[in-house]
């Protein structure tokens, strides 16, 4: 994969910081999507995070919520990337 | 009008420019349903009684346990193998006479839904499944009831309110429930108890705010609250023009009963 | 100025802080703009504390006068 020099963070929540040992995994490998993000934190964190992101058909589980800096990412895991953004991963809460 | 004692009880509200008289008698009109009487229905239940929200539904069918005491305030020792709705009423109305409390002792299906919220001018989700949750959101969107979202989990809580036709429901934000397994109960992963104090908190301070008609709800906003870091992150959560259920062209018209699963991995699978 | 008669008065007399305010507010809320409370508390700190919590609310105080065993606060709804 061509380096872009695109350098990003993803920012979990709940379960899925739980699961990759804490807050903020810092990417380093040029994603340009969302998906691409989530693709490398996946390969890099192992299969029981892989598995809280995408389903068996490699599509991003639609509950999950994903931000892009502040924002609500509203193309979700199609939605551009740059050097520099933190991604926001949240995923459901059922406790009470 | 109210009586000497109501004056002196409620006299630190009162002395709100934001309360009043006028909202403490829109407080003791106020017909509030809380779903569950445990982790987060408990301090709910205990600030709504104490602020005089005059009619107070409890729903709840489990009965206290031993593991409950480590957060759920309403109940104590002396309640053990007490329905929690009753043990909750006596609770609530020890707290505030003026309070009526009315214990429920159901578990929610499609079936019973609607005519338990019928009577209720605001819901508050304290339900510790799914499957709940997502029938609840669907009845309060089709009955246009306010809804109090919140879920907990270890220290962090994730709160907002819901009011039909104002900004998103829960399904905006979370379209199907996730797969069984994914996402751990306090069951399995634990919670420290007062995270639900302080989540709990956050939604009583959301349904007086609602039926006071003050301030800011969290409509269109998700509060994140991580207990150990110490730090609340608000982000913007938006309507989906697509929701299932409060979209432009909805797909859900009727309610439907999610299969419970139990949710309990095998304890290899268990995360360490 | 003439000191308008009061359309209700109140005695709070023997009633602590803050109930005498608070008792005071209910009635304002009551009332309509333009009307005239006038409110009879005790010496010391209700005769300081209420006056004060009254302009804090956005209502005028017309007047302060001793009398009778306690202090006579007029106030204009606002």
């Amino acid at each position: 994969m061509m380096d872009n020099g695109n350098r990003m963070t993803v920012r979990l929540y709940g379960p899925l910081r739980h699961a990759a040992g804490g807050r903020d995994v810092q990417l380093e490998a040029g994603a340009t999507t969302v998906k691409d993000a989530l693709a490398q934190l996946a390969a890099c964190k192992g299969p029981r995070v892989a598995e809280m992101i995408f389903d068996q058909r490699g599509a991003v589980w639609p509950s999950l919520i994903l931000l892009v800096n502040d924002e609500p990412a509203d193309l979700r895991e199609a939605s551009a990337v740059a050097s520099g953004d933190v991604i926001s991963v949240l995923m459901p809460l059922a406790g009470g | 009008m109210f009586t000497e004692e109501q004056i002196e009880r409620y006299s630190r509200q009162i002395l709100l420019p934001e309360v009043g008289g006028e909202g403490q008698r829109k407080l003791l009109a106020a017909r509030v349903l809380l779903i569950g009487a445990g982790g987060l229905g408990s301090p709910v239940g205990l600030y709504l009684a104490a602020a005089g929200v005059g009619t107070i539904g409890v729903v709840d069918s489990d009965r206290v346990e031993l593991s409950n005491l480590q957060r759920q305030v309403l109940h104590a020792t002396q309640d053990l193998g007490s329905e929690k709705c009753l043990s909750a009423k006596a609770t609530m109305e020890g707290i505030n006479p003026d309070v009526h409390v009315v214990p429920l002792s159901i578990r929610l299906s499609s079936e019973n839904v609607l005519a338990t919220l019928a009577d209720y001018d605001i819901v508050v989700d304290g339900s510790d499944n799914f499957p709940t949750r997502y029938l609840v959101n669907d009845a309060c969107v089709l009955t246009g009831k306010p809804l109090s979202h919140a879920g907990i989990l270890r220290f962090d809580g994730q709160i907002t309110t819901i009011v039909p036709g104002r900004g998103p429901c829960y399904r905006c934000l979370y379209p199907q429930p996730p797969p069984p397994g994914m996402v751990p109960s306090c069951q399995e992963a634990g919670v420290l108890g007062v995270t639900a104090g302080v989540v709990g908190c956050l939604q009583a301070t959301e349904v007086i705010k609602l039926i006071l008609g003050i301030g800011d709800p969290l409509v269109g906003r998700l509060l994140l609250y991580d207990g150990l870091e110490m730090t609340v992150r608000t982000i913007r959560i938006r309507r989906d023009p697509a929701c299932a259920i409060c979209g432009d062209s909805p797909t859900i018209t009727e309610l439907a009963d999610y299969e419970e699963f139990c949710g309990l991995r095998a304890p290899e699978e268990i995360a360490s | 100025m003439t000191i308008p008669e009061p359309d209700k008065i109140i005695d709070l007399r023997g009633t602590p802080c803050p109930l005498n305010w608070v008792k005071t507010k209910l009635r304002l809320e009551e009332m309509q703009p333009g009307q005239v409370l006038e409110v009879v508390v005790d010496d010391g700190s209700p005769a300081r504390n209420v006056p004060r919590s009254v302009e804090a609310e956005g209502h005028r105080v017309l007047a302060l006068t001793d009398g009778s065993g306690g202090v006579h606060i007029l106030i204009e709804r606002r």
